[in-house]
């Protein structure tokens, strides 16, 4: 899977989400998903990173995205839909698939 | 055909989680289990994986494994536990460590990823096992009692976690029953806590399933966080 396949996946599942709960916001790398304009809360965040496990995973790509790597990087994965991109493009090529 | 819920339900070899597996056989389910060994009973609608319930990537494989066979799970019993009666003092380290591997780690992996499935669903049960020593704070079964305390904490902060997405989480307290897990207990010990309880006998099997098949009903999407302590035992 290359690294636009990956940004189709994530940007598809965030834009699911939002459509979801009604809000309107253009998702792109730049959208961000922690901290102050945030397009997520909380919950949000763990709705989405989850939708995005399964949806890998329905492309038989096993990942963990609540890997130790990912919840303990000083610069978080999960700040932007880019970081997040290039974060489960790296777990997959490195072999981190579960 | 696709029977009527999918529950999986771990420790399912021997004593209440074999019963569980039965019960739930019986009423028409898919019922998956699981153990560090085989089990002695067959039926078609019963699948089983041999892993150690704390092995993360065992837990994970064989989630993603049910969730692709199914489409679903519909309840998840966590049931697989181990006691040791020791006093604190004469406790070895590796026991301390097996108990809070099986009793909460398992517990906590089953639950991560058994939840993720049912998310999708927009529903489902989850029921843990606490017991009564923890609400009795029983001498002589110190890590026993502390590693189901935490499970109890567990139980109400993943309810509260896991209700945006329709899952409830309860927990049932079980008193004594005649399973390996008191097999090496004296009886004079079972008597005295029997003595601390309300109802002074010991558990059945049907006393917990009773509580564990409220718990899993459609009907109680508005019960969670709760732990219900058998035979009249409270925290």
């Amino acid at each position: 899977m290359n690294k636009e396949d990956v940004k189709e996946v994530i940007v598809g599942a965030l834009s699911e989400y939002l459509d979801m709960k009604g809000i309107n916001s253009e998702v792109n790398e730049h959208t961000v998903l922690i901290g102050t304009n945030a397009v997520l809360d909380s919950i949000g965040l763990v709705t989405v990173i989850v939708e995005i496990e399964n949806m890998l995973e329905e492309k038989d790509i096993e990942v963990s995205l609540t890997s130790e790597k990912a919840m303990s990087s000083a610069i978080s994965p999960f700040r932007s839909v880019g970081a997040l991109v290039n974060f489960v493009y790296d777990q997959i090529n490195e072999g981190n698939a579960a | 055909m696709q029977r009527e819920k999918v529950v999986l339900i771990t420790g399912t070899r021997k004593g209440i989680g074999r019963e569980l597996a039965l019960f739930y056989l019986g009423k028409g389910y898919t019922v998956v289990g699981c153990s560090r060994k085989e089990v002695d009973f067959f039926d078609d609608h019963y699948s089983h994986f041999c892993l150690d319930v704390c092995d993360e990537k065992s837990v994970i494989s064989m989630v993603r494994q049910v969730a692709k066979k199914y489409g679903r799970i519909d309840v998840l019993i966590n049931n697989a536990g181990m006691a040791s009666m020791n006093h604190v003092l004469l406790t070895p380290y590796s026991t301390i460590k097996k108990i809070f591997d099986t009793n909460v780690y398992g517990t906590m992996l089953f639950t991560r990823e058994v939840a993720k499935v049912m998310m999708k669903s927009k529903k489902g049960r989850i029921v843990n096992f606490t017991t009564v020593a923890t609400a009795l704070r029983l001498e002589g079964e110190s890590v026993y009692a502390a590693s189901k305390a935490a499970v109890l904490n567990f139980t109400e902060v993943t309810a509260r976690e896991l209700a945006p997405y329709g899952i409830t989480v309860n927990a049932v307290g079980p008193t004594p029953v005649m399973t390996d897990l008191i097999k090496a207990v004296p009886k004079n010990k079972i008597n005295d806590l029997i003595d601390r309880q309300a109802i002074k006998r010991l558990g059945v099997f049907d006393d917990i399933k009773n509580v564990v098949d409220f718990f899993v009903q459609d009907s109680s999407d508005f019960v969670t966080a709760q732990t219900i302590f058998l035979g009249g035992v409270n925290n």
